[in-house]
């Protein structure tokens, strides 16, 4: 099938791009670890309140792991707890959520920890919380009439 | 030069039946009648969310937003899309025969049945679930099943166009069929393929779940076979509008088709991949390995390229055209083009915008950089300018000359004139609301979320400007809309009666002979079922077999 | 028929075969169907030097369309890259 060369030409610059694309995001997510939060453990959504560490939302610090701090939150119909939480500048920090009952999402404004918290799953993102402010936590998947009130935020304080 | 087509249908005048005419236009009244509900329904969301509306009691914001999605984004496309296929596959296969035809209008029936079941539910506040309706929120089991009919309905009329493709290939053996029927039956299957799997999440999750024959669904699963149908319903909603570009947008301009075969290698390679491609809106997901994610994302990026394609060849349709009316600088073709044309200068505002569509579409697409735009109101930017613009501007460019050809009247000068005036104004409100979602959208302001000051949140609070630039970009879209229905009514009854032209281009001399591996149908569906297992049948055996307690229903609303 | 397919006297032939086989309609359908294929088979060798000329519009418009989808996707990596 003939091809005009101006057409060769483009379609060879067009699908390099996407090549290189693919390369830059392959290259973050496989060998830096950028990958986006896909955490595969699973939870009875019935019994979120006495499992852990979902029975004791909030900041903790942890030993020995390659984070600093763990960050627990419990998301329900229409809030999430903590409803407020701070944490300090510079910290490496796991997050890690989950929902009682619908599906709802999880995302800190202004940043890129942002990920959908399904009846059954963990959701999980580590994180560096390198710049210091008030970050509204919102939850951004539809999930009843109090969903556009559904809030809490992160402080991000230099100590 | 004489033209090789001359020898097969060459006139301008061939009126498509009156019979097939009429079914076509039936569908047109129902996308119309969805198009003024969805239009009124956004206004009153852009207005509620600059804070100064209150909608009044029951009416509910998340009523509102499922209306908007649900008669826009199923109902308008879908039955549009039917009587445009229709009228094309008549228009250059043949008149349907008695057989296709009444299969078109049970399945018109079916669909318009099922429409009516699904927004009766959600008008009675009984189905606000948006036009998604993940589960576990639950809607009466009549909304799931008035869209299972609108599916079942589509297939019925589907096998109509299917049976007019087969029926001629059969008269016409060893000749590649003719261009709009070829690209109205991979449209149609794909469309098929693809509903297969929103159809098993009905059936086997979603009905007997509303019906509470059974108690728990598998949340992840439902979602996985929602977006397995959701990534390829966008690609049946644009793929008629590549069909009036591809083949109308040239003889409306005077020009001929740039090239046959890679108009049809392009519908090819949309039919292979715009299907396995489902978990780029599901990278936020858990329950999903992330390897998984980006050998789909890597599918993603491969259905960009018959996009790429075709923007070479309208650019170059255009400027063939141009030069061969004289014109000599690199871009003096463009004031070759018809402007005042409205059957032209709709649609191509409808191409203009499909470039910052498509960029926003790659970044989406772009593994973990969807943690940047997921779900926020960025992505409502987005599909404003794929379906919102691209499409339905190419649609009504469309209906401009259609509606008047299968009505017995004329296209007149004044509604010509109104219709670019109505192009225009849809552009510079599209322009002010789909530039203020992306920006807010970035920011972090959510998509489908009522107006609120988030306790206060000085984030927030930087939104709301947006918000009213939203509503001045969405009051001037609803404008917009009631000059279409103006057009459209004064075209469906009014216009003077007369002969509006059926614009089908013939390819171009200097294009090569069509190869018909196009048509060789056991390999291309059986590509499309080989990469459809490669990407999913893993991960979907997975979420079953590790899969957490299903979730009862919700009703939250 | 067979001097159609001569390539060195083409412009002749094809004149002289038009204004023959447009006395005889019964035979002009064939005949121009042959003429068309014919001309495809030389146009596509004979034009590739003109098509360059005529398409540098639309390669100039896609690569202004491609370097504009390469800012967009750069320009949002980078505030991926600047946010946590």
């Amino acid at each position: 099938m003939h091809m005009h060369k101006f057409e060769k030409a483009w379609l060879t610059f067009g699908i390099g791009a996407l090549l290189v694309f693919l390369t830059v995001l392959g290259v973050s997510a496989f060998y830096m670890g950028n990958q986006p939060p896909s955490c595969l453990v699973t939870i009875d959504p019935e019994k979120v309140d006495t499992t852990k560490p979902f029975n004791e939302p909030g900041l903790k610090k942890v030993e020995g792991k390659d984070w600093d701090y763990e960050l627990v939150f419990v998301a329900s119909a229409f809030s999430f707890n903590p409803a407020s939480v701070e944490v300090p500048y510079g910290a490496k920090v796991k997050i890690m959520a989950t929902t009682k009952d619908v599906v709802h999402g999880f995302q800190v404004a202004g940043t890129n920890i942002n990920m959908m918290l399904e009846p059954g799953f963990i959701s999980e993102y580590t994180t560096t919380f390198d710049k210091a402010g008030e970050y509204l936590i919102l939850c951004n998947e539809y999930c009843g009439v109090g969903h556009h009130m559904m809030t809490s935020k992160i402080e991000v304080v230099k100590k | 030069m004489i033209s090789p087509s001359i020898l097969n249908n060459p006139t301008a005048l061939i009126k498509i039946d009156r019979r097939d005419g009429k079914l076509a236009m039936a569908h047109f009244y129902v996308a119309f009648t969805a198009l003024l509900i969805g239009g009124l329904a956004g206004l009153l969301q852009v207005l509620v969310r600059t804070g100064k509306l209150e909608l009044p009691a029951p009416i509910t914001y998340y009523q509102i937003l499922t209306v908007h999605g649900v008669v826009l984004g199923l109902v308008l496309t879908t039955f549009f899309i039917q009587g445009f296929m229709m009228a094309a596959v008549s228009r250059t296969a043949g008149t349907f025969s008695n057989g296709q035809r009444r299969a078109g209008w049970i399945g018109y029936w079916i669909m318009t049945i099922g429409t009516v079941m699904a927004a009766a539910m959600v008008l009675l506040n009984k189905a606000s679930v948006l036009y998604t309706f993940y589960a576990p929120l639950k809607a009466h089991f009549l909304f799931y099943f008035g869209l299972t009919l609108v599916v079942i309905g589509s297939w019925i009329g589907g096998g109509a166009i299917i049976m007019a493709y087969r029926k001629w290939k059969k008269a016409n053996p060893g000749q590649p069929s003719p261009l709009l029927t070829f690209m109205s039956f991979v449209n149609t299957i794909m469309w098929m393929v693809a509903t297969l799997g929103v159809a098993a999440s009905m059936i086997t999750q979603l009905l007997p779940w509303s019906l509470g024959l059974i108690d728990t669904v598998n949340i992840l699963v439902t979602r996985t076979l929602f977006w397995y149908f959701g990534h390829p319903l966008v690609y049946f909603w644009l793929l008629p509008a590549y069909m009036a570009w591809y083949v109308i947008i040239p003889k409306v301009i005077g020009a001929k088709i740039f090239s046959d075969s890679l108009a049809r290698m392009s519908f090819i390679l949309f039919l292979l991949f715009s299907i396995p491609v489902g978990f780029h809106h599901q990278l936020m997901e858990p329950g999903i390995d992330p390897a998984w994610k980006f050998l789909q994302v890597i599918l993603t990026f491969l259905v960009v390229i018959p996009s790429l394609m075709t923007a070479f060849s309208l650019f170059a349709t255009f400027e063939k055209h141009g030069r061969s009316m004289g014109a000599k600088s690199l871009f003096g073709w463009l004031k070759m083009l018809p402007w005042g044309d409205a059957r032209f200068t709709v649609p191509f505002i409808g191409m203009l915008a499909f470039i910052p569509a498509g960029a926003g579409g790659l970044v989406n697409a772009s593994h973990q950089m969807n943690q940047v735009v997921h779900n926020t109101i960025w992505v409502t930017g987005h599909f404003h300018l794929t379906l919102a613009t691209a499409v339905v501007l190419t649609f009504f460019g469309i209906s401009y000359w259609l509606v008047p050809h299968i009505t017995g009247r004329t296209l007149t000068k004044s509604i010509n004139k109104l219709a670019i005036i109505q192009g225009v104004t849809w552009a510079i409100g599209m322009t002010f609301m789909s530039s203020a979602m992306h920006a807010a959208g970035l920011l972090g302001a959510p998509r489908r979320s009522a107006f609120s000051e988030y306790g206060g949140a000085a984030q927030a609070a930087e939104w709301i400007p947006y918000q009213i630039a939203q509503a001045v970009g969405g009051s001037i879209l609803f404008i917009s809309i009631i000059l279409m229905l103006y057009i459209f009514i004064n075209l469906a009854f009014f216009a003077p009666k007369g002969e509006q032209e059926f614009p089908v281009a013939e390819v171009d001399i200097d294009a090569e002979r069509t190869p018909l591996v196009f048509e060789n149908w056991k390999l291309w569906l059986g590509i499309t079922a080989l990469l459809i297992i490669f990407a999913y049948t893993i991960p979907f055996i997975d979420m079953i077999q590790n899969s957490p307690p299903g979730s009862k229903g919700y009703k939250l609303w | 028929m067979n001097r159609v397919k001569q390539c060195r006297i083409f412009p002749i032939v094809e004149y002289y075969e038009f204004v023959i086989i447009n006395h005889f309609p019964l035979f002009r359908k064939e005949g121009l169907k042959q003429m068309a294929l014919h001309q495809i088979d030389t146009k596509t060798s004979k034009t590739k030097v003109e098509d360059n000329s005529t398409l540098k519009g639309t390669l100039a418009s896609v690569f202004l369309l491609g370097f504009f989808l390469v800012s967009v996707w750069v320009s949002v990596y980078f505030l991926f890259l600047d946010r946590f």
